[in-house]
């Protein structure tokens, strides 16, 4: 291993981390706008964040000690990835591990989240984690096919190296399995993240809430950590789409001008994935829990069909 | 990054027609193939710019392809929409009750293997055509022209399972789209004559189903396919 990748895997997931709230914001102010609503401002989110960590919190005396691990074993779980992602440079930290770590890292998150929702035995709680357990077995699958898609394009299941590879061959590697690919891995995004139309990810109502279930029982520093690490997921994951299959602009070799050029191609790809969540979610409906298998088995086939092609 | 654009946009193209596909109410299908038309028209644009830089065609044949383009986009995305729309408030599909349950006769998770088989099928099939030795094709056409032949099958697939009318009318739509996919990836001196005159073909089949439409369902009060053999007075 080299230092200056690890410095910038370092850098990048620290950009990451001080990201994901902006992102969030965007993705909300952007719904108010096609909802004709005004909306809170796009950093209202680091203000949520320093109230819930200037406030006290109140455990349930029925809670376990998995109930106050669980938001800093979450919270650990996307610290360790944000670091393996490439963001502006295709040099990251990722020694220690390629994309299946990551997704195992996600399932790890996913793990004690629905563990702590049972913890205190709420039946909120219950509810939610089993129709998460249930979101994320459907979705699991795609979302490894959809990895060994790009695998098996790139040859390499090292994040910086899929992205490094496609950038710079691009010509020989284009294929249309990276683009099916791309939309199964898209819809895998939505179920993962509690996006639409998966998840409400505003409501409190209790037929429809699925993430905001799980993280009923949390308050002050926990519920802060707790919410703080799901929008930094789903940075992960707008991270991964746009750097996995459109690493357009991003810097190969070190160099000021390929940096600078990168984090302006790595913004403009995010914004334009945020618009592209806000407009989704204001344009359809949440679907019947039933539903979800057909979506999920849509995403399964494009998968599936991005594996068999890239071996044709 | 031209041609990744280009390789993007067809298979956004396919998934967009699998969305087509597995949809139940015609309001959303015809929604969605009005993204389909701009999505093909956008990828028509790309290829026709392209082509003119990289010197493939001349500048005015390449006014040409793009004119093609801003065209389809009109009568495809604009024009057939809204007669259909107008057919759709006329015979008042949203009163009847058959509109509901089911566009087509198979069901969603089969009609999405069949649609996955048909577009393997379409890649497997085009392969030994696109390295024949005497044709040297351009490299656009080699990656988009199974694209194309996957839409025309899954279109056909939908003619065939349709359960209502409309489902038949839609389905040709999305199957003259991946005609017209076909010719723009294939054929950049196309002259625009041929184009708007099959396209005025389509144009005219498209209002005599609206009118067809609209008269079974002022004389059988159902447009489901499967009632349409009874004879009636």
């Amino acid at each position: 291993m080299d230092a200056e990748s690890a410095i910038f895997g370092l850098i990048q997931g620290a950009a990451l981390l001080f990201l994901s709230p902006l992102v969030i914001g965007i993705v909300r102010k952007c719904k108010a706008t096609f909802q004709s609503r005004r909306g809170a401002s796009i950093i209202q989110p680091y203000y949520e964040l320093a109230k819930q960590f200037s406030k006290g919190q109140v455990i349930s005396r029925q809670a376990s000690w998995i109930f106050r691990v669980a938001p800093y074993v979450c919270m650990t779980c996307v610290v360790l990835a944000v670091t393996m992602i490439p963001v502006f440079i295709t040099a990251s930290f990722d020694y220690f591990g390629n994309i299946l770590v990551l997704v195992s890292l996600m399932a790890m998150y996913r793990f004690f989240m629905a563990l702590s929702a049972l913890d205190t035995g709420s039946s909120f709680g219950g509810m939610g984690s089993s129709r998460e357990v249930m979101i994320s077995a459907i979705m699991e699958p795609t979302m490894f096919l959809s990895i060994f898609a790009m695998a098996a394009i790139t040859q390499t299941t090292f994040l910086s190296g899929i992205a490094e590879a496609i950038q710079s061959q691009a010509s020989n590697l284009l294929h249309p399995s990276l683009y099916l690919a791309f939309f199964a891995f898209f819809i895998v995004m939505l179920g993962e993240n509690a996006r639409f139309p998966f998840d409400n990810p505003t409501t409190h109502l209790e037929l429809t809430m699925v993430h905001e279930a799980m993280i009923l029982e949390y308050s002050g520093k926990s519920l802060g950590l707790m919410e703080y690490s799901s929008w930094t997921k789903l940075t992960i994951f707008l991270a991964l789409l746009v750097n996995m299959f459109f690493p357009w602009g991003i810097a190969t070799s070190i160099s000021l001008w390929g940096i600078v050029s990168g984090i302006c191609a790595f913004l403009g790809k995010i914004i334009v994935l945020a618009i592209v969540i806000a407009l989704l979610e204001s344009s359809i409906s949440k679907f019947r829990l039933f539903k979800l298998p057909a979506l999920s088995w849509i995403a399964f086939c494009l998968a599936f069909m991005a594996v068999i092609l890239s071996f044709l | 990054m031209a041609s990744e654009l280009e390789l993007a946009l067809s298979v956004g193209i396919i998934v967009i027609t699998i969305i087509i596909m597995v949809n139940n109410q015609v309001r959303n299908q015809l929604i969605w193939f009005i993204t389909q038309t701009v999505v093909l028209g956008l990828l028509a644009l790309t290829i026709g710019i392209a082509e003119v830089t990289t010197g493939g065609i001349s500048l005015v044949e390449g006014l040409n392809f793009v004119a093609i383009a801003v065209i389809t986009i009109a009568v495809k995305a604009i024009a057939i929409p809204a007669a259909i729309f107008k057919a759709i408030k006329r015979i008042n599909l949203d009163a009847s009750p058959d509109e509901q349950p089911k566009a087509f006769t198979v069901s969603v998770p089969r009609s999405i293997i069949v649609a996955f088989i048909l577009v393997l099928l379409s890649y497997l099939i085009v392969q030994p055509v696109l390295v024949a030795e005497p044709v040297v094709l351009a490299s656009i056409t080699t990656m988009l022209l199974p694209a194309s032949f996957a839409i025309v099958l899954i279109g056909l697939y939908m003619a065939a399972t349709a359960k209502k009318v409309y489902g038949q009318l839609i389905a040709l739509l999305v199957m003259e789209n991946g005609i017209y996919f076909a010719s723009v990836s294939t054929i950049f001196e196309f002259p625009a004559i041929v184009d708007i005159g099959i396209l005025f073909d389509v144009f005219a089949a498209i209002m005599i189903l609206v009118i067809f439409l609209i008269a079974i369902h002022r004389s059988f009060d159902t447009i489901q396919v499967n009632k349409l053999n009874e004879l009636k007075e």
